[in-house]
């Protein structure tokens, strides 16, 4: 086989851009865990829920797309606050398993709900975004806008993470949680606050996976288990080496796709994910 | 707490071990007031710790025990406290260095700040606090100056060996 062929070039590329959009659906759900302690299994359903919402405001109501996005985003945070306020805080001290049921009860509860209030037919936006070529070469322009928004996500987050109050807040109080009040923050808020910014994450995913993807009640379910497979494989509640293992997971797919086939992609992963696990249990980043 | 005045340095420092100095220093002054003196604050805490400036990027959890006293203090410095209480401010740190925390404690009473301390080592707290009240078993069993309780006998039997 002829190894740097152009179409190699294109794969790598492609697996880029499917990182980017990768990192963005684990940064939400590294950020929940690494500040609330709690994974939202149902993480994906609300990526779904977000993607009925861009359809319905664009399609039914005729919204244009640049204002049916940001309302789409606004709805998942708002589900995301709900979700903490209803059913997070109740168990916020009780055994993970017990955590984990009551969030993937949340998992099936928003499918059946979905399947009974939008029925089962796929949905699409019909907006079809071109192909850009660049030379033999080419991308969906859906998936480079994803890959930009991602990014520029992302680094708005590092950022609000970093220099901004509440951000800083929102990492310390992952190191300890008690002390929080001394310093007159109510770690209650800091919860509230953390929920919402996951919930409006999955909402910027959904804008981004409507555009490539048609919606149906069960979509959460080709990239539910993904995102939470990269967060493991980075160390959950890492947001770095969730980065780097959503940049790690897509080359394989991607470039094993193009090497051997489009499904031996994902079992490549996989098995890199499997071995990853055997080597380093906590995950290329994650502390023990 | 915080908001009417009331700092606490907690006792075991309780720092941020992941976050940096300067952003432990401005988790102290999270609260609405004092975020707008953030500028004043810092500079007088670096002016009383230049150890912490020299440090101020570096990750709380690697600093020595002194260091991270000093940025605990500093923590409860940045939202401006009319009263600052420090909750054993000499466990486990060394000899030399609960002298030097003592001192520095000190200084920071002449610039006006009112400091509660809750401490054992009696021998050191004495000799930084005007006044002292001990306590045995949850009450107060012997209130007066600093000096009034050195001389006292009691004091001076049970808990200096002397």
């Amino acid at each position: 086989m002829e190894f740097f062929d152009i179409f190699l070039l294109e794969a790598v590329l492609n697996g880029l851009l499917l990182g980017g959009l990768l990192a963005l659906l684990s940064l939400g759900l590294n950020l929940i865990f690494g500040v609330i302690d709690v994974v939202w299994i149902c993480y994906a359903e609300l990526i779904m829920c977000g993607m009925y919402a861009v359809y319905y405001l664009h399609v039914q109501y005729h919204w244009p797309l640049l204002l049916a996005m940001p309302c789409a985003i606004g709805i998942v945070a708002a589900l995301g606050v709900v979700l903490h306020q209803f059913v997070i805080r109740p168990v916020l001290g009780a055994e993970p398993i017990n955590q984990l049921l009551v969030t993937g009860g949340v998992l099936f509860f928003l499918q059946a709900a979905a399947t009974l209030v939008f029925g089962i037919e796929f949905k699409n936006l019909g907006v079809a975004l071109p192909a850009i070529a660049m030379g033999e070469m080419s991308f969906s322009a859906s998936r480079l806008v994803a890959f930009g928004v991602a990014l520029a996500g992302m680094v708005a987050m590092y950022l609000f993470l970093k220099r901004s109050y509440l951000g800083t807040a929102i990492r310390a109080i992952s190191q300890d949680r008690a002390i929080m009040p001394l310093m007159g923050v109510s770690p209650t808020r800091i919860f509230v606050v953390t929920s919402a910014l996951g919930g409006a994450l999955a909402g910027l995913a959904a804008c981004l996976l409507v555009l490539q993807y048609d919606i149906h009640p069960a979509i959460g379910l080709s990239f539910g288990p993904i995102t939470f497979l990269i967060c493991v494989l980075g160390g959950l509640g890492n947001m770095l080496g969730g980065f780097i293992a959503a940049f790690l997971f897509a080359q394989f797919i991607s470039v094993g796709g193009f090497i051997f086939h489009l499904e031996w992609g994902y079992v490549i992963a996989f098995v890199f994910f499997i071995a990853v696990m055997f080597w380093r249990p906590q995950g290329i980043l994650g502390a023990k | 707490m915080i908001a009417r005045g009331i700092a606490h340095v907690p006792e075991n420092r309780r720092l941020f071990p992941r976050l940096t100095v300067e952003e432990n220093l401005k988790m102290g002054s999270f609260v609405p007031s004092a975020r707008k003196k953030y500028a004043d604050n810092i500079e007088l805490v670096y002016k009383h710790f230049p150890r912490l400036k020299e440090r101020r990027r570096q990750l709380a959890g690697t600093l020595s025990g002194g260091e991270q006293q000093m940025c605990a203090i500093g923590r409860a410095l940045m939202s401006g406290p009319r009263l600052l209480l420090l909750d054993e401010p000499s466990a486990g740190l060394a000899p030399v260095v609960v002298q030097s925390i003592f001192e520095l404690v000190r200084r920071i009473c002449t610039e006006g700040y009112t400091v509660l301390i809750v401490e054992q080592n009696i021998r050191q707290v004495l000799k930084v606090v005007k006044r002292a009240y001990l306590l045995e078993a949850g009450r107060i069993v012997l209130t007066g100056s600093a000096s009034e309780l050195l001389d006292s006998k009691d004091i001076q039997k049970t808990y200096l060996g002397l």
